[in-house]
């Protein structure tokens, strides 16, 4: 008689896989969020939201980035929790799609993502977080600017250039 | 259905999520059909991926982990951390969290006032102790007069009637009165006996005895068939006085003689130092 059914050792394979994405992930995705709700709390109970649904898409993560799927979904999850739901929403899967696996370890990653932005002009920089992480409308973005509306999308544009410029140079875009 | 430059300005917006959803959804229609566009699109899409890794890594807390798994077990949740919007009690607590400084503040300003207002009533009551103790004091001794003079007054009162009786005996009709001389032993005293015949009563007035040291006393004789007859014992006032009212077996004209003597302090059986001595 073999120990264990085949079932109970299916959730056991499937928890062991969380805990290690946990343990790889869980300091970037609570950054994440903690970056944009400013709120342990808040953030945590994203943390923990968004594992679960990563448990539930197992089978989605298979072979994919795996921890640019769980900012993604870090980034919905606080966005929701902010009141904001911009539109259009691009699937998480989708998105971690499009990063190139030549920007190295998700440490690396994020040192040059984080030097990249830093880099960028005040007012490019400014408008791109407040677009991105805080899911500001247009108009709230150029009253906090102190600019026209059509400014805005300047600087969002600026900010996304100059950001491929510097992470991404040589690629091409899909078609 | 907007030209493709102006498209190309909002591309950035677009996938940022910085549009209004009414304009998304006119470019996401712009992007089906225009290839540029879409290249465009793209890249900013694939640039947009990479910002979520911007955000600093920071340690979520240890229990986030073991709820975590419990909920991924199906387990019961371990710890309940959820944080829910505060009740009346809690919001009570907030305020109190928020008001404590000031109402402490607020509280040892009152108790310092009131310790001041305390220390100056303490000293209030002291000072009116004091005087309800000097009243009290000034009372009894008033109390202590009033009495006094109660007494004087009762022994005014006495005297009076004394007096009044005294003066019965003396100038009542139908009373005589019989000389007393100083003997030797007090040549300067005299007196005189007021009584009325057949009565056994009367009054007798001695003056110029001088006084007697504490173990001795004056004593009173009437001297009849049977010899002398002790009737009382008294003292003199300071000025060598006394009135004795005197009351006998039988009336004072049956004495042949009335006599003081000079005694020790219980008196004596017979007259040993006779100072005065009358006929009757």
């Amino acid at each position: 008689m073999q120990a264990g059914a085949p079932g109970a050792s299916e959730q056991e394979a499937k928890e062991a896989a969380l805990a290690a994405l946990y343990d790889r992930a869980a300091a970037f995705v609570f950054g994440l969020a903690l970056r944009m709700l400013d709120d342990r709390q808040a953030a945590a109970e994203v943390v923990e939201a968004v594992f679960l649904e990563a448990l539930e898409h197992a089978g989605d993560l298979q072979g994919r980035d795996s921890l640019a799927w769980l900012l993604h979904a870090t980034r919905r999850h606080c966005l929701a929790r902010l009141g904001r739901r911009p539109e259009p929403h691009f699937p998480e899967a989708h998105l971690a799609a499009l990063i190139p696996a030549r920007l190295g370890s998700d440490e690396e990653r994020a040192a040059r993502v984080r030097q990249a932005l830093d880099s960028l002009p005040d007012a490019a920089r400014q408008a791109v977080e407040w677009l991105y992480f805080q899911g500001l409308p247009r108009q709230e973005v150029a009253t906090r600017l102190g600019c026209a509306q059509s400014e805005v999308a300047y600087y969002a544009r600026l900010g996304l250039e100059r950001l491929r410029e510097a992470l991404l140079s040589g690629d091409q875009g899909g078609t | 259905m907007p030209d493709s430059e102006h498209v190309e300005e909002l591309i950035a917006l677009y996938v940022l999520g910085g549009l209004e959803k009414e304009e998304a959804g006119q470019v996401t229609a712009h992007l089906v059909n225009c290839a540029a566009c879409r290249r465009l699109a793209n890249e900013a899409l694939a640039t947009m991926a990479l910002l979520p890794y911007a955000a600093p890594p920071a340690a979520p807390p240890p229990e986030t982990k073991l709820r975590l798994m419990a909920r991924a077990r199906g387990e019961p949740l371990p710890i309940t951390v959820a944080p829910r919007p505060p009740g009346f009690l809690g919001r009570l607590a907030l305020a109190w969290r928020a008001l404590a400084p000031a109402i402490t503040l607020l509280g040892l300003v009152l108790i310092i006032v009131l310790v001041v207002l305390d220390l100056a009533l303490l000293r209030q009551i002291a000072q009116l102790r004091q005087e309800n103790d000097g009243l009290a004091r000034r009372l009894q001794e008033e109390e202590q007069r009033l009495a006094q003079v109660v007494d004087e007054n009762r022994s005014l009162t006495e005297r009076l009637q004394q007096q009044e009786q005294h003066l019965a005996l003396i100038a009542g009709p139908g009373i005589v009165s019989r000389d007393l001389q100083g003997t030797e032993l007090a040549p300067q005293a005299s007196g005189r006996l007021y009584f009325r015949p057949g009565e056994p009563t009367g009054l007798l007035l001695v003056y110029g005895l001088s006084g007697l040291a504490p173990d001795e006393t004056y004593q009173l004789w009437l001297v009849g068939p049977d010899g002398p007859q002790s009737v009382s014992l008294f003292r003199v006032q300071p000025d060598g006085r006394a009135e004795l009212p005197i009351t006998l077996p039988a009336p004072v004209d049956r004495y042949q003689a009335v006599a003081v003597s000079r005694e020790p302090a219980n008196g004596s059986p017979q007259p040993t130092r006779i100072v005065l001595m009358g006929e009757l």
